[in-house]
């Protein structure tokens, strides 16, 4: 029994078949690889985790500052910029403004608890004024900033390859937003 | 043939196509907003909890070893007379949470059920909670145990951190509760021994200074684990991306097998000069496209299957890791 479709038509669902194949295969690699750029933005232990810490951090120092300087204008600020660095729905450039500014207000608060006289008449807060300052620098040297901000910027690089970056940012892939 | 719709249907066509293009029109609002949703980033307002350890897990370093033992054996006895299920947990810090919405996100977390009691104290904030099982409610009302961390001294205690006199004055205090609401027979023998004959001696100058140096003894691994746990993400993403380099060559496989396809395809025809009225040897090239398609998308099946593992793995190592961190 001889086959009823032309060679053409053949030939045509054949390539559409592949180019089908290829699109998927193609879309489905750069989400994959974006997934996983992703999860050291938004993952466990990722770039965000690191700076909801950072706010924890704040956060934990206005109870020891407020002992000591309760009603403070700076010690309000601080709350506040780690709370706001707390809020739903922040774009990753908030995010950043937000950290920045909490760095600031955290500098202020800390500078003024080294000076203060309770503090430095020895007992727990010292020692908790250390620890949390301490751990407050540490999550901001973090090596995860260089590696998001590198691995983001591979995957952009590749996003715009022609052809294979073209068709994936064509269905949707978008290049991932650098912590800068 | 055209279906006969009867008049007062068709009289409703304008409408119900209006009322269509706006279902349109809103679903499509509807889908737009949560991908804006989607796009904006969670919420960074995530507490850092300790592990679960034994009955006591104190990462605030406050407790002697006296006090913790001790309470280990009272849970204990507790649990076989009551079948209440005591747990203790102190912390320094409660990263911004109010000590109740603390305590119960650490009840859950921990897995916690009916019979179980949480007992939560922050030692660096001077705060405490306690969460409580549907059961262990049903007889010991939260009023009873609010009751409790007052009137029994703990609460004056904790605050000014004589943490061993608050804990002991406290399960004295919780024993005779438990044996009245249960009609138990706990005996305390030499359990908090201190404690029983209800003198709490309040030494804030030897409390304070213990409190500073449990801070000190605590200071260098308090956040090790949790920047481990971070370097570990790091360090994986980092496998990960070499070894994706590493196999990334194989996009050219698939290029080689489309254009092993497409030479089938036209000169294995060519050959045989049927243009027209059929192909005879289209078979081929659909035998060899078709393990092609299957080859490529296997190909990305199994990279997708291998990636899909590999985040698991990776989680699962996090897991590990957070189950470690200790705050």
């Amino acid at each position: 029994m001889k086959p009823k479709l032309s060679v053409w038509l053949s030939l045509i669902i054949c390539l559409v078949l592949l180019v089908f194949g290829l699109a998927y295969g193609d879309v489905n690699g750069y989400a994959d690889e974006r997934a996983h750029v992703n999860a050291l933005l938004e993952g466990d232990s990722g770039l965000l985790t690191v700076v909801g810490y950072r706010a924890s951090d704040g956060l934990n120092l206005c109870v020891v500052a407020q002992r000591h300087l309760n009603g403070d204008p700076d010690v309000t600020a601080l709350k506040n910029a780690a709370e706001a660095l707390r809020a739903d729905g922040l774009g990753i450039q908030a995010v950043k403004a937000g950290d920045a500014a909490l760095a600031r207000a955290f500098s202020t608060v800390a500078d003024k608890l080294k000076a203060n006289a309770e503090v430095n008449a020895g007992g727990r807060d010292a020692q908790y004024l250390a620890l949390l300052t301490a751990d407050f620098e540490a999550y901001g040297q973090n090596e995860i900033y260089a590696t998001y901000n590198k691995a983001a910027t591979e995957f952009n690089r590749k996003l715009t390859t022609p052809v294979l970056g073209d068709v994936a940012r064509f269905f949707g892939v978008k290049a991932c937003e650098l912590y800068e | 043939m055209q279906p006969v719709f009867p008049k007062r249907y068709a009289a409703y066509g304008g409408t119900m196509r209006r009322t269509m293009k706006s279902k349109f029109f809103r679903s499509l609002l509807a889908l737009t907003v949560a991908l804006c949703l989607l796009a904006a980033l969670p919420s960074l307002a995530e507490a850092r909890y300790p592990a679960q350890g034994e009955t006591v897990t104190d990462d605030a370093n406050v407790l002697s070893q006296t006090m913790t033992r001790d309470i280990a054996y009272y849970a204990e006895e507790a649990e076989s007379e009551t079948n209440v299920k005591i747990h203790v947990a102190l912390v320094s810090f409660l990263d911004g949470e109010t000590p109740q919405k603390y305590t119960d996100a650490l009840f859950t977390r921990w897995g916690l059920g009916e019979n179980d009691l949480l007992l939560m104290g922050a030692a660096a904030e001077d705060t405490f909670a306690f969460s409580a099982g549907v059961k262990v409610t049903e007889k010991l009302s939260s009023s009873a145990l609010s009751s409790l961390l007052y009137s029994s001294g703990f609460s004056g205690a904790f605050q000014t951190q004589r943490y061993d006199d608050a804990f002991g004055a406290l399960f004295v205090n919780m024993n005779t509760l438990l044996n009245k609401q249960y009609d138990a027979d706990i005996s305390l023998g030499s359990l908090f021994k201190n404690y029983q004959t209800g003198n709490v001696t309040a030494n804030t100058q030897d409390s304070v200074q213990q409190a500073a140096q449990s801070v000190a003894d605590s200071a260098n691994e308090l956040w090790t684990s949790t920047i481990n746990s971070i370097t570990d993400s790091v360090q994986n993403y980092q496998n990960y991306h070499t070894q994706h380099e590493a196999e990334s060559g194989g996009m050219s496989a698939g290029w080689w097998i489309i254009l092993l396809i497409i030479f089938v395809l036209v000169f294995g025809q060519g050959r045989r000069g049927r243009y027209r009225g059929g192909c005879g040897c289209s078979p081929i090239g659909w035998i060899l496209g078709g393990l092609g398609l299957g080859a490529l998308f296997n190909r990305h099946n199994g990279d997708a299957e291998r990636n899909r593992e590999e985040e698991r793995r990776w989680r699962h190592e996090q897991r590990e890791h957070r189950r470690d961190c200790r705050w």
